[in-house]
């Protein structure tokens, strides 16, 4: 097991009982963040049922996506800093997103849709080399456009698609560089939530910090 | 246009190439992973009729095993002819217990006793996460020596919760290195599990006949391709759905080959598709005329081209027999030529198929689901049967 597999299933389960445990508490600023810190550290270390958590989360999976890690990461620092590096605009894109790449993906890779297609061998580049241009090529003008055009989550599949060049991950395949299923059912959630807030309330309109641009 | 709108502008720049840049580095291994299955004609058989005459030889591999399951076992032949077989054993299916059995098969002709070498507390050592079982090994033998081992470990519930490992050996199986884990799927990388004989490749690599039992019940190939010190891993879809899995891959050319199907729809007969692109795509399943009630099945080509299948033919009960059968086109059309097990009320099952460097087809099986059986024959005693059966 590669090393670098290691420290990922221990920082997954990190950052999600950080951004639990800001959530929970409060609490806000340095001393709050080294404090949910050191709990979750505590917490990630602690044998439970024997093993310490990332020995259950790589159970779970040991692929969760650098998206969602980044994500997690934005949101800590965002609550506990209020300094917006994500406005409201860079989070709809995320989810945006993670839904696309969902509905893209899981139905074809659990046998559904077409019999014999399965979007997910098109995250192997030596597999299908001429048909997997799509996929990298996709996620690759996918940042670009977002880059170009202001908003933030482009940088993080920018980074997403720097950490699938480091190689650091378990798997092999670019698709688990850029979606995982917890991000893609949050995704999935958070999209419905603003297509009902639509029907509800009528268009969304940019509020003037977005329009900005800052 | 300002300076942050040029750095944005080299940004996305960057991002397009960062997207692009691994696809192209991929494009000579891309080329490699599809030069084709490696076909030899080869000897047909140690006991060709015009040599020793036409053999039919049996034996049981584990013959002093207590376990109360022992199931699954798979073949392969090391590049000094030594055999070696794998099958999974314990107190039961998905048991804690079940453990990952080798045996090997030297020049003397005897099975070696058994020996444990992936156990449930050693995988999970090796893998640093839950296993609750192990299962369903197949084994991967190069002709440089080494020999692989793919299993799956089952991380929660039953078959479905399984995924795939791979550990190598340097010393024929007596000592292994530490299993890895394979990414087969997106979704948790669940229900990935391996069965028939894997195919080499002309590159170096293996392509593997694999299935998935989640949601969706198809199968898939693994495709193994050396790089560097390691080796790196893919999967294609052979077939979607619910209705046909465990394939039995069999090259016919550097080019085509056919896959037969475990196939649980009410017709009751066996699937095949074919390729024509070294298993890039597959046609559409279609029946062929060999019955099978949704059990395992496995398939070898011979010298003459000729296709040799092993199969559960229909019985009052599922698997109470075990026969062979000969399809001379390509597997659109069978004959069954042999019955090697019948027995009401018994169970004959999961045939596994080589055929040795010296042409002899030696083939393992188990019965009852308690004992592993060998069974050893030429192609003369396969021809004399073809001709008896006419």
């Amino acid at each position: 097991m590669k090393e670098t597999v290691i420290i990922w299933t221990a920082l997954v389960p990190f950052l999600l009982l950080l951004w639990f445990s800001q959530r929970l508490s409060g609490l806000t600023g340095v001393s709050g963040l080294a404090l949910a810190a050191v709990v979750s550290a505590a917490a990630v270390w602690f044998p439970w049922f024997g093993h310490p958590l990332p020995f259950w989360s790589a159970s779970l999976s040991a692929n969760f996506s650098v998206i969602m890690v980044l994500l997690l990461v934005v949101s800590v620092f965002d609550r506990a800093f209020e300094t917006g590096i994500f406005r409201p605009r860079d989070w709809r894109a995320a989810w945006i997103f993670g839904a696309v790449a969902s509905v893209l993906l899981y139905p074809s890779a659990l046998g559904l849709g077409p019999q014999n297609f399965d979007a997910y061998a098109l995250g192997w580049p030596w597999l299908f080399w001429g048909q997997s241009v799509w996929l990298f090529g996709g996620a690759g003008f996918a940042a670009a456009l977002l880059i170009w055009r202001g908003n933030r989550f482009g940088y993080v599949v920018f980074l997403a698609m720097l950490g699938y060049a480091a190689g650091f991950q378990e798997s092999d395949n670019f698709w688990d560089y850029l979606l995982d299923p917890v991000y893609g059912a949050v995704s999935l959630v958070m999209i419905l939530w603003m297509i009902w807030r639509r029907w509800t309330s009528g268009p969304l309109v940019p509020t003037s910090e977005e329009s900005s641009g800052r | 246009m300002n300076g942050g709108g040029t750095g944005r502008t080299l940004l996305a720049v960057a991002a397009l190439l960062a997207g692009l840049a691994p696809w192209w580095m991929a494009r000579e291994e891309g080329a490699k992973s599809f030069l084709g299955f490696s076909v030899e004609s080869g000897s047909t058989g140690a006991g060709d009729s015009a040599a020793t005459g036409a053999f039919f030889r049996t034996a049981q591999v584990n013959t002093a095993s207590t376990h109360t399951k022992s199931h699954s076992a798979a073949l392969a032949e090391l590049s000094d002819g030594t055999l070696v077989a794998a099958w999974y054993a314990g107190s039961g299916e998905g048991a804690a217990d079940v453990a990952i059995y080798l045996s090997r098969r030297g020049v003397d002709g005897a099975w070696s006793e058994p020996a444990a070498v992936m156990t449930r507390e050693r995988v999970e050592a090796d893998l640093r996460r839950n296993v609750i079982s192990l299962g369903n090994p197949l084994l991967l033998a190069d002709d440089s020596g080494r020999l692989g081992l793919l299993f799956v470990s089952i991380a929660a519930g039953r078959w479905s919760g399984s995924s795939m490992n791979l550990a190598w050996s340097e010393d024929g199986g007596l000592t292994w290195g530490a299993a890895r884990k394979l990414t087969m799927n997106p979704l948790a990388n669940l229900s990935a599990l391996p069965r028939n004989p894997p195919a080499r490749l002309m590159g170096g690599g293996w392509a593997v006949p694999v299935y998935e039992e989640f949601l969706g019940k198809f199968p898939e190939t693994l495709w193994l391709q050396p790089r560097g010190e390691g080796w790196s891993s893919a999967v294609s879809r052979v077939e979607g759905g619910v209705y046909v899995l465990q394939s039995a891959l069999v090259p016919l050319a550097v080019d085509r080959a056919v896959s037969f199907f475990r196939d649980f729809r009410p017709a009751r007969w066996m699937s095949a598709s074919w390729s024509d692109d070294a298993g890039r795509t597959w046609t559409k399943p279609a029946v062929t005329g060999l019955p099978n009630r949704d059990s395992g099945l496995c398939a070898i080509r011979l010298s003459d081209g000729a296709i040799l299948s092993a199969f559960n033919d229909l019985s009052p009960g599922k698997r109470e027999n075990l026969r062979l059968a000969l399809s001379e086109d390509e597997g659109r059309t069978w004959r069954t030529i042999a019955t090697l097990e019948e027995e009401a009320g018994s169970e004959f099952s999961y045939p596994f198929l080589i055929r040795t460097s010296d042409g002899t087809i030696r083939m393992v099986y188990s019965a009852r689901q308690t004992q592993i059986l060998f069974a050893e024959f030429n192609e003369a005693w396969v021809h004399e049967q073809a001709e008896a059966a006419r």
